[in-house]
């Protein structure tokens, strides 16, 4: 994947913007020179596995940890130097959603929306009816489920109508109802409110349904940033790979030693052909076979590559023997 | 300046919510109204025990009677004389006058005797319990020579008068006698070098038995405070003030005259003290001073208490500690601080709205327990000396502060403690994750420190006056009871000042440069 692939739309204007961002924890160095934009009216998703350093970015995006070296700006305004103002651009939640338990969830709400100016007694309903807590929202926290306490948190990020929204990993608890519902509702405020959503997930199917873009982080080193279409393009290639079951693997592939074929551990013959609009090639292939007496038993298109392969196939390559580091 | 106001509603809503602050808020309900109640609780049971308790002549006779030592005999026999005069009661003054006489008698006869072989012997069997064989010997001897002695002091002239005067319960006339015996006293020998000292004594005598016999007050000993109505024929306050007046004056002569005075200046500004508040209180007609109420020394009252109530002011520190500690180290146990912080709000705006917060808890407490202690107090006592002063004599002059002021000063005094111990505990609550530690370790702090520093005081560790808790008690350290010599208020607050700077540094610093 190369920067050919990075989409940016010149038209569009960066929300937060991430320049060089570095972190050490004691000894460990977390992140190394992070950088990355992501633009208003976009749901961009921040994905690595874990331990990438997700959660330690999006802690220093909204003031919770010290920034060693780079500068984190939110809609202009530098989080170290102005950070009032970056944070009135700004809602979210970072790790769990916890929230008082001796409150209700309406006073929890109450109790966010204090800190904020011009927030309405209209403005909280309206939120606790957008997340369906509405039933609900006069009960204890100490009562609420792990996907209420998502959907409350979620109600707590979006009250004051933030520019940015970030949410780390919001679809955790949430029932697959849930997870589309806040999909529904994370999609409308980027693409109708131009809300910028920055959203962290270690599950690229997620992402794949949810983002517009993607930065793939791992091991503290930013990988690159991509739009979901590149990469769905890029994991579609521009060969066929078909499987062929014959009667005589051996005799295929002496017939087949002009193309690109090899016997696979079934004892079945792969063939990869170049990608063709009228599949004219494979036709050609089955004609032969057929002619020099070979009796074909399947011709199989071989399964396409999904998104999370190409996600793991990315982030592995960093990660040494799939230990967290 | 609003959204600061909004900041200290969600720490009072998050505070009220918790129900460790609940428990804590009913326990200090509860002090405030159990403090004064048991205060009545003592009233009323010693009241009942000092309801009649006359001091008959009859039982002091069947308590000596058959007594071995020289003096019981003469004792009972002057005992024995009161009754055949009238006196029923111990307290009557023809039985004062006649033990009175006899106890200067037998000190007379001491000092006559205790030169002799018998005496010395006698007193060292006393001495060493029965070790000398001879002591029953000795006793004999002594019981021989206080005999001859009393038979003469009886057969004394003056002992003739004071009969006289005590049969015919004649009060002036043993006043005259003891007038007599006053001048009889003058010094003459101006060359000595006491005289002036004791011409001064001599002075104060006369002025004192003339002053009973013109205002024929009724002699008795000082009122005893529990002294029950029905008794109240035996005493007269005008008696104990003038007992008063000549036991001031009388230390004051021996200071300011005496070669080789053994008051100390301690003494004599006490002296000083007390004149100024007795002439105070005569020239104003003062019927009652708060401050007596206060020390519980001649009864309970309202005012004892509703000052009692101030002992409870430790249960508000440890509220005051629950609440700090909470305040900070919840936010962090339970992870609600990253959503608390991730709005646009500066952390240190965060930090004084939750200081603001603890602070103006533990004074709102304090109100309700001033209030609440008030009412309990005007409802086990009655509202009849609401209006009362506080009388103090300090440096010779006098200070007066009405009750209610001196009680609001009181509690302000002690919320000082209040302040530092919350302050303590918001600035380890800053460094702790847990809640339990930071609740803990302040705690800790609280119980321990001051014992801690007692026991360095006692072993003369003199550098711990510096620590924080042997600084705290501004209102003993005020009354000179502080820990360490020399403490002054201005020093304690100088440490005060000090420790709390360093608390409110680490709490700063604690807070906004914390990673999350």
């Amino acid at each position: 994947m190369s920067e050919t692939m990075i989409s940016t739309a010149p038209e569009k204007r960066a929300a937060v913007s991430i320049k060089d961002l570095n972190k050490t924890i004691g000894k460990r160095h977390i992140l190394h020179d992070i950088t990355f934009d992501a633009y208003e009216g976009e749901v961009f998703g921040f994905l690595g596995p874990n331990g990438a350093g997700k959660t330690t970015t999006i802690k220093m995006i909204v003031g919770l940890l010290s920034i060693d070296s780079g500068e984190v700006s939110i809609c202009g305004n530098n989080v170290v130097k102005n950070f009032e103002k970056a944070m009135n651009n700004v809602g979210g939640i970072v790790e769990n959603p916890e929230m008082y338990k001796n409150l209700t969830g309406y006073q929890n709400l109450w109790h966010y929306g204090r800190m904020r100016s011009g927030i309405t007694k209209e403005r909280i309903d309206e939120v606790a009816e957008l997340v369906g807590l509405t039933n609900r929202i006069n009960e204890k926290i100490s009562k609420y489920s792990l996907g209420m306490r998502q959907r409350l948190g979620v109600a707590q990020s979006i009250l004051h109508h933030p520019k940015v929204l970030i949410l780390d990993e919001p679809t955790n608890g949430l029932d697959p109802a849930g997870i589309k519902d806040l999909r529904d509702i994370l999609k409308n405020l980027a693409h109708k409110e131009g809300v910028c959503v920055i959203v962290s997930s270690h599950l690229m199917s997620e992402m794949e349904l949810m983002c517009d873009r993607v930065g793939v982080i791992s091991k503290g080193v930013m990988l690159g940033v991509y739009s979901i279409a590149d990469l769905l393009a890029a994991s579609e290639g521009e060969t066929e790979d078909y499987v062929i079951r014959t009667n005589d693997s051996v005799k295929t592939l002496s017939l087949l030693s002009g193309y690109n074929a090899s016997c696979n551990e079934n004892g079945d013959v792969e063939l990869i052909l170049p990608k063709e609009s009228d599949n004219a090639g494979i036709a050609d292939v089955n004609k032969m076979l057929i002619e020099n007496g070979v009796l074909l038993y399947t011709v199989s298109l071989k399964p396409k590559k999904k998104l999370e392969d190409v996600f793991i196939e990315m982030t592995s390559n960093e990660q040494e023997g799939g230990q967290i580091v | 300046m609003c959204k600061f106001r909004n900041l200290v509603k969600n720490e009072y809503i998050k505070s009220i919510h918790r129900a460790s602050t609940v428990v804590m808020l009913i326990l200090v309900i509860l002090a405030a109204i159990a403090l004064p109640s048991l205060v009545k609780i003592v009233d009323y049971v010693d009241g009942g025990y000092s309801g009649d308790m006359d001091w008959l002549i009859d039982d002091e006779i069947t308590y000596h009677e058959g007594g071995d030592y020289p003096y019981d005999k003469a004792y009972t026999d002057t005992l024995e004389l009161a009754k055949s005069a009238g006196a029923e009661s111990m307290y009557d003054w023809r039985t004062v006058a006649l033990t009175d006489a006899l106890g200067e008698s037998w000190s007379y006869f001491e000092s006559l005797v205790s030169q002799s072989e018998e005496y010395m012997k006698y007193s060292e069997a006393m001495s060493e319990y029965g070790e000398c064989e001879e002591s029953d010997k000795c006793l004999a001897a002594v019981n021989k020579l206080y005999d001859d002695y009393y038979s003469e002091y009886k057969a004394s002239e003056e002992f003739k008068k004071l009969e006289a005067a005590v049969m015919s319960n004649d009060m002036k006339a043993f006043y005259d006698l003891k007038l007599e015996e006053c001048k009889a006293n003058m010094p003459s020998d101006a060359s000595a070098p006491d005289y002036e000292y004791r011409f001064a004594q001599y002075e104060l005598d006369c002025w004192f038995y003339g002053y009973l016999r013109d205002n024929n007050v009724y002699y008795s000993k000082s009122v005893d405070p529990w002294t029950s109505e029905n008794l109240r024929e035996y005493f007269s306050s005008e008696f104990t003030d003038l007992l008063e007046i000549y036991d001031i004056k009388s230390t004051m002569i021996d200071y300011e005259k005496k070669p080789g005075s053994l008051i100390s200046k301690k003494e004599y500004d006490s002296a000083v003290n007390r004149l100024a508040y007795f002439n105070y209180t005569v020239e104003h007609g003062v019927e009652y001073n708060v401050a007596d109420g206060i020390s519980m020394e001649n009864g309970l009252d309202f005012w004892s208490a509703f000052n009692f109530s101030t002992y409870g002011i430790t249960f508000i520190g440890l509220l005051a500690i629950v609440v700090a500690s909470l305040s900070v180290s919840s936010e962090f146990s339970n992870g609600t601080i990253k959503f608390l912080l991730i709005n646009p709000v500066k952390r240190w705006k965060i930090l004084v709205s939750k200081y603001f917060t603890v602070i103006s808890t533990g004074y709102i407490m304090l109100a309700v327990m001033f209030v609440i202690a008030f009412l309990t107090s005007l409802i086990f006592f009655g509202g009849s000396l609401i209006g009362a002063d506080y009388i103090k004599a300090e440096g010779g002059e006098i200070f007066v502060t009405n009750g209610l002021v001196y009680m609001i000063k009181s509690y302000l005094l002690s919320s000082v403690e209040i302040v530092v111990m919350s302050t303590l505990a918001f600035a380890v609550s800053t460094l702790m994750k847990s809640s339990a530690f930071a609740i803990g370790i302040s705690m800790f702090c609280m119980l321990a420190g001051k014992s801690i520093v007692s026991m360095l005081a006692m072993v003369n560790q003199d550098w711990a006056r510096y620590l924080i808790f042997a600084n705290l008690d501004l209102r003993s350290i005020a009354n000179g009871g502080g820990m360490f010599l020399y403490q002054t208020v201005t020093a304690a607050i100088g440490v005060i000042a000090v420790h709390m700077v360093i608390f409110w540094l680490i709490a700063w610093d604690g807070f906004t440069r914390r990673e999350i």
